[in-house]
C-alpha cells in the first residue's frame, strides 16, 4: 500500500513551526510519520479551539480544505467539540483536528474526554521532537501520552495493539510511577492498581476482559 | 468527572420513564429512574437484588417458584407479563409437537421471526454436524459466553445432570406449543433422545390468554416500523441532498 509523501509531512510541520502554531501530535505509532503514513490515515493533532481561525488561515494557505469528517455524526458528550479534518488534495495529507483528548464511551461508543486533569496537563508538559529526517512536531508528555495510549486501547480499540504495546512498554520506562497512578486514577478509578500490575507484567491480553469484569470498588 | 467506562446492564425504559442499571466499572453501580440515580458498590447492589429476589418469593407473584428456578434473562423479558400470571402447570410434550421461534435478517436491516419445528432450528443442525447457521446466529448470549460454548455447556448439563436440571424447564405460554424460553434445551433433548420422545414443560398460563404470541402480526408491524424508518430515512436523504435543508 502506498504512503503519503515524506516531504510533505515534513514541510507541513515545519511550517506550523514556523507560524509559531500551538498543537500537539497525539501519537506516532510504528514511527509512521514521517515515511510510513499510509494514503487515506490522518494526523490526529490536539488544537486549542480558540486557535481554530488560526489554523483555518494556515491550512487554507496551504492548499487544505476542511472535508467531511467520518466520525460527525457521532454523539460528543460533556462539551467534546466534534473533529475536524482538513485535506490537501494534491499530496494527500490529512489533519484530523481533536479540540480535547478523547476516548469512545464502552456503551454507546460516544466520545468522552479524559479528566480535566489530563487536558490541563497535555498542554503544560508537551515536549518538542526532532528526528534524523528533519521531521520535527510537539507531542504529549511521556506520561500524558502513555495514559492517551492505555486509554485509547481499553475503550476505543477494545484491545492492545502490537504498536501500541510496544511504545507503551518503551514509556514504561520513561514515566514516573506516581505520576502515572494519579492519572490513571482520573480514567480507570478503583481498577487502577490492577490495571497498572497487568502494565507492568506485560499482560496486555487481559486487561480488557479484566476491566469489564472489575468487582473491586 | 466523566466516566468512559460505563456498560448499561439493563435498561428497561419505556417512551415515558427512563430506568437504566449502568456499570460505572471502577466507581458504582447506578440505578437511574427517570432524574433519579441510586448509587451502589458491586455488594450494595448484589444485596439489593438479592432483597428483590426475596420480595418476589414473598408476594408469590411466581405462583409457588423462586426467580431462581428461571433464566434471568427470560424472567426480565418475562416481567411486564407477570401481573397476569394465573398459574404455572407442568405437563408431558412430545418434543415434535413444540415450535421454535428463529430470527431471520433480511437486506435493509429488517429482522423478521419465523415459526420452525425443533428440528429445524439453528441449534439442533448444529448439534447434527451443519454447524455454520448456528455460529452466526445472532442470539442473547451472557457475558463472555458465544453461542457454540453456551449450547456445547448445556449439552454437557444435560448429559450429566438430566432434564430438567434445577426446576428449569421448557416454557410455554397459554395452549400455545411455541417454546418462550429453552430452545437450546428442546433441541439438545432431540438431538440426544430423538424428536418423539415426551418431556415434561412448564406452562404459564394467563389470564384472558393475554400474551400469547402471533409471529405473524408481530412480524407485520415490525415490517411496518421498517418501512416507516426506511420511508423517513428517504425523506431525510432528499431533504438534505435536493432541498439543501
Amino acid at each position: 500500500m502506498r504512503s503519503v509523501d515524506k516531504e510533505a509531512i515534513i514541510s507541513i510541520f515545519q511550517k506550523m513551526e514556523d507560524e509559531g502554531l500551538r498543537y500537539i501530535l497525539i501519537r506516532n505509532i510504528n514511527h509512521e510519520l514521517p515515511s510510513n503514513l499510509k494514503l487515506g490515515k490522518d494526523i490526529d493533532i490536539l488544537v486549542d479551539k480558540s486557535d481554530l481561525k488560526n489554523w483555518a488561515r494556515f491550512f487554507n494557505h496551504n492548499e487544505y480544505r476542511i472535508t467531511p469528517h467520518p466520525h460527525a455524526a457521532n454523539i460528543f458528550l460533556y462539551g467534546v467539540d466534534k473533529f475536524q479534518m482538513y485535506a490537501n488534495k494534491a499530496n494527500s495529507v490529512l489533519f484530523d483536528l481533536h479540540f480535547q483528548l478523547v476516548v469512545r464511551s464502552l456503551d454507546a461508543g460516544q466520545w468522552i474526554p479524559l479528566d480535566e486533569t489530563i487536558q490541563r496537563s497535555a498542554w503544560e508538559n508537551m515536549r518538542f521532537y526532532r528526528d534524523e529526517t528533519g521531521l520535527m512536531y510537539w507531542t504529549l508528555g511521556f506520561e500524558d501520552e502513555l495514559v492517551a495510549l492505555i486509554a485509547r486501547s481499553v475503550f476505543d480499540k477494545r484491545r492492545f495493539e502490537e504498536g501500541y504495546t510496544q511504545r507503551i512498554g518503551e514509556l514504561f520506562t520513561l514515566t514516573d510511577t506516581f505520576a502515572m497512578l494519579e492519572r490513571l486514577e482520573k480514567v480507570f478509578f478503583k481498577f487502577t492498581p490492577f490495571l497498572w500490575c497487568l502494565l507492568e507484567t506485560k499482560q496486555y491480553d487481559e486487561i480488557v476482559k479484566k476491566h469489564l469484569e472489575f468487582r473491586g470498588y | 468527572m466523566s466516566n468512559p467506562s460505563v456498560i448499561v446492564l439493563d435498561n428497561a425504559s419505556s417512551n415515558k420513564r427512563r430506568f437504566v442499571i449502568e456499570d460505572n466499572i471502577g466507581e458504582a453501580i447506578h440505578i437511574h429512574i427517570d432524574n433519579l440515580r441510586i448509587d451502589f458498590t458491586i455488594d450494595e447492589f448484589l444485596e439489593f437484588a438479592k432483597t428483590l429476589r426475596e420480595s418476589l418469593n414473598n408476594l408469590e407473584m411466581l405462583h409457588g417458584y423462586s426467580p431462581t428456578d428461571f433464566d434471568e434473562h427470560f424472567l426480565r423479558l418475562c416481567a411486564p407479563c407477570i401481573t397476569d400470571l394465573k398459574e404455572i402447570v407442568i405437563e408431558d410434550a412430545s418434543l415434535s409437537s413444540l415450535e421454535c421461534i428463529v430470527h431471520k435478517e433480511y437486506k435493509g436491516g429488517l429482522a423478521l421471526e419465523k415459526v420452525l419445528p425443533v428440528d429445524q432450528t439453528p441449534a439442533y443442525k448444529y448439534l447434527q454436524g451443519e454447524k455454520d447457521e448456528f455460529l452466526k446466529y445472532n442470539q442473547f448470549n451472557y457475558w463472555n459466553t458465544a453461542n457454540e460454548v453456551r449450547l456445547l455447556a448445556l449439552h454437557k448439563s444435560i448429559e450429566n445432570h438430566g432434564y430438567p436440571y434445577k426446576k428449569q424447564h421448557i416454557i410455554l405460554f397459554n395452549n400455545q406449543n411455541l417454546i418462550r424460553d429453552g430452545q437450546h434445551r428442546a433441541a439438545v433433548l432431540a438431538h440426544l433422545y430423538g424428536l418423539d420422545s415426551m418431556f415434561p414443560v412448564m406452562r404459564f398460563r394467563f389470564h384472558q390468554d393475554r400474551h400469547s404470541l402471533s409471529v405473524g402480526k408481530e412480524n407485520t408491524i415490525k415490517t411496518y416500523k421498517w418501512l416507516l424508518k426506511k420511508g423517513y430515512g428517504r425523506l431525510k436523504w432528499i431533504g438534505k441532498h435536493l432541498l439543501g435543508k
